[in-house]
């Protein structure tokens, strides 16, 4: 599932903040609260993982299980393909989305909703949807079920989110740029190259971050479009999961936490991705 | 502006990386086809280990990439929909007759397997596949009970039957396989009835049955061992296997064929009609038709070889081992699915009904 | 200056590739789905394209109305539950200062980012008869069986209000941060109560984007096939589940798509109604594709 931001949230704060009190302490314990909610199931992964014995709390800990499981070849596998599948859809997702925003950007204010809701849809449709439809598309047109299907798939949604982020980034730099260019009678391909690429680096970025980040951590719609030869390393995680609870598991867990967290703290500190972390799979 | 030209390049790098990219993948592909030979196989986990593949690989320099599904039907409709690059596949009996039906197999020149012959006198002609035209007989089983004999004691010699689930003594640690067929022939044979049933009021009477027990017991799931590991399951529907398998990590579970009779499944491989490396598929069947790699198989993948010199070549207490190979009464009350068309619409709709 | 319209022969070729992109792989498949909810299950193949309204008559029989019933009241409990711990923490988020929000949106965000099974399996972690609460309140000696928690109607609702809170206090933030603070401010300086500040001045003014926001989260949880898995042990009919079920173990693709369709047609509902309201908002300066 994906989700979307209603709205543009305002990067600062309403000016008539100094004069709201602070929060009470139930409004704070509530939230404080839910934090550790939301953590708890996480930092205690990242704790299992160096325990001698798996289940039982009080046995100890030990750094044999991740270090087996760096020495092994049950994590690179996985790991080489997810890597290699978010650069490739990031890469193509870019690509697109770039594409679109600097294609639709000058009308951008003018654009019919239904176009925008169109766009939007793959971000908003359920996975599990999302993940079905894909696979009958790639069965009816005879795609050959993996890595491409798969980079395809990824690339299909993310590049829906690079759209939104190029926009805003178009918007951004000087509303009427686009415009103006255009009315000074440039040719399209003009405006792209001579007047909008250079200040949309930034914006390139965060969409590739964030493309991969997506690309790197989804699991449902892999397990869809993969077939039956490829792995990912969620994958790789869930069919252990199905087996049995092992050490080998909780190891490769570790992994992926480490690396997925890694991959938000980074978007986070892109402002251009910033309020587009809201999506999740 | 050469702050432009740095961005022009940048942006057509990039599509150039895509291009080359794809296009250095493509041709990887090709280029590994001709390489080296290669024999893509897919397989239901468990079945073969790597140092068979290794071994296999070492006698004919054919490298096996070895994919898995999860289900006779995800197979199916894989194949179906035109996934092509299996060369080898593992339908079970009644994906056999349906694939053979559809002409998805193609025919075999038993020419190629001159260990064929190894095979027992009574798989030869199977239902699903008379004459063996299409598919080769690997393994068999069953579909029973996996009980942890430490926490649910049995009277020494006892043979268990469905009652262990319906009528649980443990339920909070039972579970059900997550599979319509195979929760409905359970109830079905317990019933005094056969898992092929089709009499409409003695199906919805399974589904009263079964509807009762669903609170009680602990869950519904393909993939038992996990928990019964844990001891969060004691009594378990599960494939023999699977049971057996969970069995060789300890030896309080057991496996048991219910004293009322059971699902009995068969796997066979078949060359699909779409497979490329056709000759690399007939080294690999007449590889594991051979007497010692079908028994070394049998004995670490606890099944039951269909293979006459590879069970002479088991241990003794492989065997004897009753649920592997049971006497003649109890083969008897072993019963194959069969296709039931359109009453599926029906047990489909009744299992869902149960959960509700 | 020229008024700027969208004109269809104005835009560059690069808004067509993206089109093209978006119709090939978003609409196309959608469209796939719809075309197969109408044909017929064929023995011989997987689907044979004759047109036929009887998937659909199937998906509205009685039993499958209950799997909807049943679905509804699990994902409405849990969008519920996310609502009334949602607020609270976007409302704190609301109110902090810059500072403070900058860092709790990043707490928020974090969990969600990392990997949706990683979620799963730190909940049965936690939560299994195995789990650290079990382990612990067993060694406390409170009990001595574990507490069932998962495998029951309990633990998907624990999955779902785990999985989808931070999209729902996402959109609440949006709403009240549009919202004047200082309006509430107004209103209890001038006498009102706590409870008549929020119901009379509050929630008017935010009602609209958290209903949304619910709609948005309501619909994908309907959708869900891990959660009732794992975390229900399989025992509770939920229409995700059924829907996945039907392409993967039942042969059954126009049934599961005349579901899948179902379930779309909600979404585009509420897609709708998110557009609707976006319009009334920005008042009558709608502009069509000429």
């Amino acid at each position: 599932m994906a989700f979307a931001k209603t709205t543009t949230p305002r990067s600062t704060p309403p000016e008539s903040a100094a004069v709201v009190r602070p929060n009470n302490i139930f409004i704070t314990t509530m939230f404080w609260a839910t934090m550790g909610f939301l953590y708890l199931p996480l930092a205690y992964l990242v704790v299992q993982a160096f325990l001698t014995d798996p289940g039982n709390i009080a046995s100890g800990f030990t750094m044999e299980w991740v270090l087996a499981l760096l020495h092994g070849d049950s994590l690179w596998e996985p790991l080489m393909n997810s890597l290699i599948i978010g650069v490739a859809s990031a890469t193509i997702a870019t690509f697109i989305g770039t594409l679109g925003a600097v294609g639709f950007g000058p009308f951008s204010t003018v654009l019919p909703p239904s176009l925008t809701a169109l766009i939007m849809l793959p971000i908003l449709i359920p996975e599990v949807i999302t993940g079905l439809s894909l696979l009958l598309f790639f069965l009816l047109f005879r795609f050959e079920l993996g890595a491409t299907t798969v980079v395809l798939a990824h690339a299909s949604f993310s590049a829906s989110f690079v759209y939104f982020i190029m926009i805003e980034q178009l918007r951004k730099l000087d509303p009427n740029l686009g415009e103006a260019a255009y009315d000074l009678g440039a040719e399209p391909g003009q405006i792209f190259w001579k007047v909008i690429l250079p200040n949309i680096v930034p914006g390139l970025i965060a969409g590739w971050l964030l493309s991969f980040t997506i690309s790197f951590d989804d699991f449902l719609i892999s397990f869809f479009t993969s077939g039956a030869g490829l792995i990912t390393l969620p994958l790789k995680i869930y069919s252990l999961m199905r087996i049995g609870f092992s050490p080998e598991l909780n190891a490769m867990s570790l992994v992926m936490i480490c690396l997925s967290t890694g991959l938000v703290m980074v978007l986070w500190s892109k402002e251009q991705s910033r309020k587009w972390v809201i999506s999740g799979s | 502006m050469g702050d432009q030209r740095i961005l022009k390049v940048l942006l057509n790098g990039m599509l150039a990386i895509i291009l080359i990219g794809g296009a250095g993948f493509w041709f990887a592909r090709k280029s590994n086809d001709s390489a080296q030979p290669v024999l893509r196989i897919c397989a239901w986990s468990n079945y073969l280990p790597q140092n068979v593949l290794t071994q296999f690989q070492k006698q004919t320099g054919i490298r096996v990439e070895l994919s898995f599904v999860s289900s006779n039907e995800e197979l199916f409709a894989k194949l179906k929909a035109g996934a092509t690059g299996f060369d080898l596949i593992q339908p079970s009996d009644y994906m056999s007759r349906q694939m053979i039906r559809l002409g998805m197999l193609r025919e075999l020149d038993h020419g190629q397997l001159k260990n064929l012959g190894n095979l027992m006198e009574d798989v030869r002609s199977p239902a699903w596949d008379p004459g063996l035209k299409y598919t080769v007989p690997f393994s068999w089983g069953t579909t029973g009970l996996v009980i942890n004999t430490a926490k649910v004691p049995l009277s020494p010699g006892e043979i268990p039957g469905w009652g262990m689930l319906f009528e649980s003594p443990d339920p909070k640690r039972t579970s059900l396989l997550d599979d319509m067929r195979e929760v409905f022939s359970a109830m079905l044979i317990w019933k005094g009835s056969t898992p092929n049933e089709r009499n409409h009021q003695k199906l919805e009477e399974t589904l009263a049955g079964l509807r009762n027990i669903r609170e009680n017991i602990l869950m519904f799931t393909s993939e038992p061992r996990q928990y019964l590991a844990r001891s969060e399951l004691n009594i378990s529907h599960a494939y023999s296997m699977d049971a057996l398998q969970a069995a060789e990590m300890k030896p309080e579970f057991k496996y048991f064929i219910p004293r009322e009779g059971a699902v009995r499944w068969a796997d066979n491989f078949a060359i699909p009609t779409s497979a490329k490396h056709v000759a690399e598929a007939y080294r690999f069947l007449d590889f594991i038709l051979d007497a010692k790699v079908a028994s070394e198989l049998a004995l670490k993948g606890h099944f039951s070889t269909q293979n006459q010199p590879a069970w002479d070549l088991l241990p003794e207490a492989e065997k004897n081992n009753p649920v592997l190979y049971p006497d003649q009464a109890t083969k008897a009350r072993l019963y194959y699915l069969e296709d039931l068309g359109d009453l599926l619409v029906l047990m489909n709709r009744m299992w869902a009904e149960l959960k509700i | 200056m020229k008024k700027l319209v969208l004109r269809l022969r104005d835009l560059p070729p690069s808004a067509w590739i993206f089109f093209a992109w978006l119709v090939t792989l978003s609409v196309l498949p959608f469209l796939i789905i719809l075309a197969m909810s109408f044909a017929v299950r064929s023995e011989s193949g997987l689907i044979s394209w004759t047109f036929t309204l009887a998937n659909y008559e199937r998906a509205f029989h009685l039993v499958y109305l209950k799997v909807l019933a049943k679905t509804i009241f699990l994902s409405l409990g849990a969008t519920i539950t996310c609502l009334l711990v949602g607020f609270p923490v976007a409302y704190y988020l609301a109110r902090a200062t810059p500072e403070k929000r900058q860092m709790g949106l990043m707490l928020l965000f974090i969990p969600f980012w990392t990997n949706f099974i990683l979620r799963i399996y730190g909940i049965v972690s936690i939560f299994g008869n195995h789990g650290l609460l079990n382990q612990t309140i067993m060694r406390l000696g409170l009990t001595d069986s574990p507490i069932e928690i998962l495998y029951t109607r309990f633990g998907i609702y624990l999955g779902l209000v785990y999985n989808y809170l931070p999209f729902l206090v996402v959109p609440i933030f949006s709403a009240l941060e549009k919202f004047d603070l200082s309006l509430r401010e107004a209103a209890m300086d001038l006498g009102a109560n706590r409870w008549q500040t929020f119901t009379r001045v509050l929630l008017p003014n935010v009602r609209e984007g958290i209903a949304i926001g619910s709609l948005f989260v309501f619909i994908p949880m309907m959708g869900e096939y891990v959660i009732p898995d794992i975390l229900g042990g399989a025992k509770e009919v939920f229409l995700g589940r059924v829907m996945v079920e039907q392409f993967f173990t039942m042969q059954d693709w126009p049934f599961g798509s005349a579901l899948a369709s179902v379930l779309s047609m909600g979404l585009m509902i509420a897609v709708w109604v998110r557009m609707r309201f976006e319009q009334r908002k920005a008042g009558p300066t709608s502009h069509g594709l000429r």
